[in-house]
């Protein structure tokens, strides 16, 4: 049986002041706090600050030993990359998450790239240095347009060993196709939530601002049973985190999961 | 593209043969297997698992071959009973969430579950559900795919093959089209990929930028179908039509009774004729050919063969038809009538080479060149040597009449 962990993306937001921490909250007991309710998240300032290695050793003592840490990486590998200095980035980055990776508490490094990262010989040359730049570090992809959506990407996946990020997000042309495909020993499942009216257009608060009901987090019980049957671990991050809606949302999901005993589910 | 209000699930069970074999015989899982059988004198491989597969091993290989790439490769024989109950099972649970479905038997089952959102919530959560009551129940994990239209459902399961669920937003085909190898293409088999590399193209967007005069200038006639086929442009319904329904019969009543093989042969060829015609009309294939045939004392006998290849032109199904007859008719007493079934009826589908079949080419061709004279000017304006042949002989056996069960 798979082992099956929900969280969110990212865990420091001053909006959750009141709806996840109780208000007066200190930023630097955030995590702890967070801890307290879910054994996984994914660190988001990875992404608009280059991590430093010990920072991150000190995350691995506030959360307490039985939190995981997936990391988006940093926006210099993802949606700013200079052709003549990305490898020096990547090294950085890759030795700022050697103490998770020692731990034994890295779920995975997530790139996620823009929508302007389309499906082209140069980008897909990219895609496999990058990636090849991180041996011995699980990796999930996130693409954001539909036309990386091929056989081929999917081949390379397994053979690189890299996840192919499965999204929940509106149901627009142009976005990436619903698709649950596993190509690495592990999936890693992203809730963007379905807002479809503030997708394009509005701020990112906005874009993730978005509830998802009983019924639509049931639906995805089949979908993670089937995703089980492949993967022996499975990583779901809600990102609708506008008010705190994401740890309800992932805390509804792990008791659906815990009705359904379904797998070794953790939080 | 996709009807923006049609919701198909394709449902695609890769290597439905071996999957089947791997259900039933848990020793075979995780292993390099083939099932093979006999065509023309030589043992093919039919079907193989994926961990043959990843040794080397493709379907349509000798078996001879396929041994030597791995050593002691079990070798399974065809097992038609065991896929017929799979096939049932499969259906179970597909009729349960579709109301109409469509069923190759070969692993292909279409699910049109346009408008049962309100049943069953969204087409992918549907199908979802579908795939995991298939794992549940019957061990089998197909790939899946929602889409607009069959097409792109099926270039869908392709594409993320040989497990799991993809959905094709409306209006999102052309996205997801077209970066996609060619060879995803329904249709396209060896000689139209070797005449696309020749020109360059490599991907189904690029087929799909050609303009009508450059894919005719590059593919001859069926060049505009098959540019149309890369836009994802597809409006075929999903054939609401099940294991053993299909079938299409066709009655001669001899105008005397008959003993002169000659006579039975011209009267088998105008069944074929008038059947296969039809047949062919709905794009269908027959599986199986029976006959019943009446002796003029009214002693009724029937025979049937099954086939391992479908049966499409009239050529075929006569030879067919004459081999049954030679067997089944063991009095030597004249025939009165003759009753030719066309069953187990199946989507011709698309095969390799759709638009331009390298295999047969001269005989479809001329088929194909019948039936658009028969069609256009009567089935009787058209007919073959045996036919005329046997009208010489005595008085021309009456057009047969037809009835579908």
């Amino acid at each position: 049986m798979a082992k099956i962990v929900v969280g969110t993306c990212g865990f420091y937001y001053t909006d959750w002041l009141g709806p996840v921490y109780p208000l007066g909250t200190k930023k630097e007991d955030y995590l702890s706090l967070y801890s307290e309710r879910f054994n996984t998240v994914e660190l988001d300032y990875t992404y608009y600050s280059m991590p430093k290695a010990a920072n991150l050793a000190k995350m691995l003592v506030d959360g307490g030993p039985g939190l995981g840490f997936s990391a988006k990486a940093h926006q210099s590998l993802t949606h700013k990359i200079d052709p003549n200095n990305w490898k020096a980035e990547a090294e950085t980055y890759r030795e700022a998450i050697e103490p998770v990776l020692q731990a034994g508490r890295l779920e995975a490094v997530l790139f996620q790239f823009p929508y302007s990262f389309h499906y082209t010989t140069e980008n897909r040359r990219y895609l496999r240095d990058v990636l090849s730049c991180f041996q011995g570090v699980p990796l999930a992809v996130e693409f954001r347009v539909a036309d990386w959506y091929t056989a081929k990407m999917i081949e390379g996946m397994r053979k690189q060993g890299a996840a192919l990020v499965a999204l929940d997000m509106p149901d627009l042309a142009k976005l990436p196709p619903a698709m649950d495909v596993v190509t690495a020993p592990f999936a890693y499942i992203r809730l963007h939530g379905r807002n479809a009216g503030a997708w394009w257009g509005s701020d990112e608060v906005a874009r993730y601002d978005y509830l998802y009901n009983e019924r639509e987090l049931e639906a995805w019980l089949d979908r993670i049973r089937r995703i089980e049957v492949q993967a022996d671990r499975i990583l779901v991050y809600f990102n609708n985190h506008a008010r705190g809606q994401a740890v309800q949302n992932a805390q509804t999901l792990l008791e659906i999961l815990k009705r359904a005993g379904l797998g070794e589910t953790s939080g | 593209m996709g009807n923006i209000n049609r919701a198909v699930c394709h449902l695609n069970i890769i290597g439905f043969r071996a999957a089947v074999a791997a259900q039933k015989d848990t020793a075979l899982r995780g292993r390099p297997f083939v099932v093979a059988g006999a065509t023309g004198g030589r043992a093919l491989v039919l079907d193989l698992s994926p961990e043959a597969l990843r040794e080397g091993i493709s379907p349509g290989m000798a078996l001879a071959v396929a041994e030597r790439l791995v050593r002691d490769l079990p070798v399974l024989a065809p097992d038609p009973a065991s896929y017929a109950a799979m096939n049932r099972e499969l259906e179970k649970i597909a009729s349960v969430y579709a109301p109409i479905y469509e069923n190759d038997q070969f692993g292909n089952l279409y699910l049109d579950l346009t408008g049962t959102a309100r049943l069953f919530g969204p087409a992918a959560d549907c199908a979802s559900r579908i795939l995991r009551e298939m794992l549940e129940r019957v061990g089998i994990r197909p790939a899946a795919a929602v889409a607009g239209n069959k097409l792109v459902g099926k270039i869908a399961t392709r594409t993320i093959r040989p497990m799991g669920l993809i959905q094709i937003q409306a209006g999102g085909e052309p996205d997801f089209l077209v970066h996609q190898d060619l060879c995803l293409l329904p249709g396209m088999g060896p000689s139209l990929l070797r005449a696309a590399v020749v020109t360059g193209l490599r991907e189904i967007g690029e087929l799909a930028c050609l303009s009508d005069g450059e894919a005719i200038a590059l593919f001859g006639k069926h060049g505009r179908r098959l540019r149309d086929t890369a836009r994802g442009i597809d409006d075929s319904p999903v054939v609401a039509a099940f294991l053993g329904e299909r079938r299409i019969e066709k009655h001669l009543e001899l105008v005397e009774d008959a003993l002169d093989f000659d006579v039975i042969r011209g009267g088998l060829m105008l069944l074929a004729e008038t059947g296969g015609i039809e047949m062919r009309g709905q794009k269908w294939g027959a599986g199986a050919v029976a006959l019943g045939i009446v002796y003029a004392d009214g002693v009724r006998v029937e025979g049937q063969e099954k086939l391992r290849r479908l049966c499409v032109t009239d050529r075929d199904i006569a030879g067919v038809a004459e081999r049954v007859y030679l067997k089944a008719v063991v009095r030597r007493l004249r025939v009165r009538s003759i009753t030719l079934a066309l069953g187990d009826l199946r989507p011709l589908g698309w095969s390799p080479d759709l638009f331009e079949i390298a295999e047969d080419t001269k005989q479809r061709k001329l088929q194909e060149a019948a039936d658009k004279v028969r069609n256009k000017y009567g089935l009787a304006m058209l007919t073959t040597g045996t036919v005329l042949n046997a009208s010489r002989r005595g008085p021309a056996p009456a057009l047969p009449v037809g009835s579908n069960a």
